[in-house]
């Protein structure tokens, strides 16, 4: 197998594991079924109610035809029914996803160029002052959880310095123009965005310090540096380019992380998105709107994932002869 | 004087910084009832500010929030460290198997590491812990069973190293059987990445278990710091503005992590003067 298929093959993998996991989680673990998908209490629900949701839920039938069921329902979009919010879960996926994807997609791009930046940089220079401070600083904010540092942004940036909105992703009431609605929303999403990028800045940045350190000493480098190119130059034409593959996956990777990362600080800034929706299904025991995030995070983490690929191929030779799969 | 200058190099600092943090928590852990100057739930007047009889104030219930700290900082390293270990076990089984077999045995180890690599470990813990129920087991099996892939990679590409240098391939020419050689020869020379691994890995599960407990997923009957953040979060306490209740558990999690990142920091830098390799085992 060629290597891109190879790694097109394991994106997919990923995906089926994740919705068989899906599937097999409310029927194998401890409990009952019926009351974890429909979050009904033992108490609250009557014998005839049993009856019928548990045939309405096709748990009375084999496994087999069940899964069956359950991957023909899937590719016709629909993700199960939540009870709790008596609503498919579809439905509410798409009124709460693209508040996700706005703080999860700037985030992305931002932080990427700033570790692309830094970690360049600073693995050219690897032992540099530059390099000690900022890395150990960068190891400090790594081991920060991000809901603290959620917390602290808008402690100091909305309640103390009331520069920025409390939280939300617009003013209760929205201008009317387009362009200053686009206004109120960029200011509601400075803080989070800003946070998400802190957050995940560190780890990306020190994957990068790495490959860049490792690279610095290739023989097109010391050329480079003995044709007297100036560093910049070497860094940012040279060592990018023979360097852009792992950094292209490394930011396919990272889209699963930051909608996580996302999920978790939505609450602090009052975002109605994934995260909120997680921490209201927590404390509900809303199985299958749970089940339904976890399939929307592994869909884009996996679709991230492919396009990376497909971008690695068309702009790095190497991968296509699989130059990096000795490593 | 020789011993006191060599100990007092620079490149000791993040160790003893490390050492000194992680003795502090280890202490809080080990004798609560020293440092804490109450019982976790002992109640007092709610919501009292720092003062010299609550070092950080009361809860929205009474608990002396400092007391809280300390009784907390057992539970975080328990899950930590037991989550690390397990997680090891399986990482660096699978890892070496995935890097020294050849063949489709190999190829399916390979494959199971990539695919658990991609997978987003922070939605699944949650719907698994979410599954399983509140309970401090629960979420260390969670843990340890979703995050064992990072030290599975480290492993596999050591292991993978390792199979192509002479002394792996004349034990093969020998014809010594692949389990002895795995387990003989092989791992001995993985102590180091494991370890690395181990102590990197207790710093981010700790991180972990926190963002579990702060969503809402901990284990109810434990005091722990995520937990802690969780309750002053739903509790009103940050919308009051109490401080002194939400800030320092989610600082002692960060002092916590940074030790175990900080000593890390310090073998690898060891481990890359002797091995001459410039990979780090930080990302």
């Amino acid at each position: 197998m060629k290597p891109t298929v190879r790694r097109i093959v394991t994106s997919i993998l990923c995906l089926v594991v994740v919705i068989i996991l899906n599937f097999l989680l409310p029927r194998m673990m401890p409990g009952d079924p019926v009351l974890m998908l429909t979050g009904i209490d033992e108490d609250a629900i009557s014998q005839a109610q049993y009856e019928m949701y548990k045939e309405k839920l096709g748990l009375d039938r084999p496994l087999i035809e069940q899964f069956a069921d359950y991957i023909s329902d899937l590719s016709g979009g629909n993700l199960g029914y939540s009870y709790h919010y008596k609503d498919t879960v579809a439905n509410i996926m798409a009124q709460r996803v693209p508040a996700t994807l706005q703080v999860a997609i700037p985030t992305i791009i931002i932080s990427s160029l700033c570790a692309l930046f830094l970690g360049y940089i600073t693995g050219y220079r690897k032992n540099s002052k530059l390099d000690t401070l900022l890395t150990s600083s960068f190891i400090v904010v790594h081991a920060v959880p991000s809901f603290l540092l959620a917390m602290i942004m808008v402690t100091v940036f909305a309640y103390h310095l009331g520069w920025f909105p409390l939280g939300g992703l617009s003013s209760i009431r929205v201008p009317d123009s387009a362009f200053l609605a686009f206004l109120d929303r960029l200011k509601h999403l400075v803080l989070p965005v800003t946070t998400l990028t802190i957050a995940s800045v560190p780890g990306k940045y020190l994957l990068l310090r790495n490959i860049t350190a490792a690279a610095k000493d290739d023989k097109y480098v010391i050329y480079a540096r003995a044709r007297g190119l100036s560093e910049k130059r070497i860094i940012f034409v040279h060592i990018l380019r023979n360097t852009v593959q792992p950094f292209i996956t490394m930011v396919g990777l990272n889209v699963g992380f930051i909608i996580a990362g996302s999920m978790i600080i939505e609450n602090i800034f009052s975002i109605n998105g994934m995260g909120t929706l997680i921490y209201q299904a927590t404390s509900s025991r809303d199985f299958p709107t749970l089940q339904g995030c976890l399939f929307i995070t592994a869909l884009a983490v996996v679709i991230a994932n492919i396009i990376t690929d497909i971008i690695c191929v068309a702009i790095d030779p190497k991968v296509r002869y699989g130059v990096y799969e000795s490593d | 004087m020789n011993l006191i200058k060599r100990l007092a190099r620079k490149e000791y600092i993040p160790l003893y910084i490390g050492m000194a943090l992680m003795s502090v928590f280890v202490a809080f852990s080990l004798f609560p009832s020293l440092f804490a100057p109450y019982h976790p739930k002992e109640m007092f007047a709610a919501w009292q500010g720092v003062s010299a009889a609550h070092l950080l104030g009361t809860n929205d219930i009474g608990y002396d929030i400092f007391s809280e700290l300390v009784y907390a900082s057992s539970t975080t390293l328990i899950v930590g460290i037991t989550a690390a270990l397990v997680s090891l076990l399986i990482g660096s089984a699978i890892g070496i198997m995935a890097g020294f077999l050849s063949g489709w045995k190999g190829e399916i180890l390979d494959g199971i590491v990539n695919v658990f690599l991609l997978i987003p470990m922070l939605p699944m813990a949650i719907v698994v812990a979410a599954y399983l129920g509140p309970g401090l087991n629960n979420i260390i099996l969670v843990i340890a069973v979703l995050g064992w892939c990072a030290t599975a990679r480290a492993v596999r590409a050591k292991t993978k190293q390792l199979k192509q240098t002479p002394f792996v391939e004349s034990l093969v020419i020998l014809g010594i059987p692949k389990r002895q050689i795995m387990l003989k020869h092989i791992f001995p020379n993985l102590t180091e990445i494991a370890l690395a691994k181990y102590i990197m890995s207790v710093g981010s599960f700790m991180l972990m278990e926190a963002a579990l407990s702060f969503l809402g997923l901990g284990d109810p009957t434990k005091v722990t710091w995520g937990g802690m953040i969780n309750l002053a979060y739903k509790c009103g306490g940050f919308s009051k503005g109490a401080l002194n209740w939400y800030l320092p558990p989610g600082i002692c999690i960060a002092m916590c992590v940074l030790a175990f990142f900080c000593v890390n920091y310090y073998f690898e830098k060891k481990a890359l003067q002797v091995d001459g390799d410039k990979r780090s085992y930080l990302d």
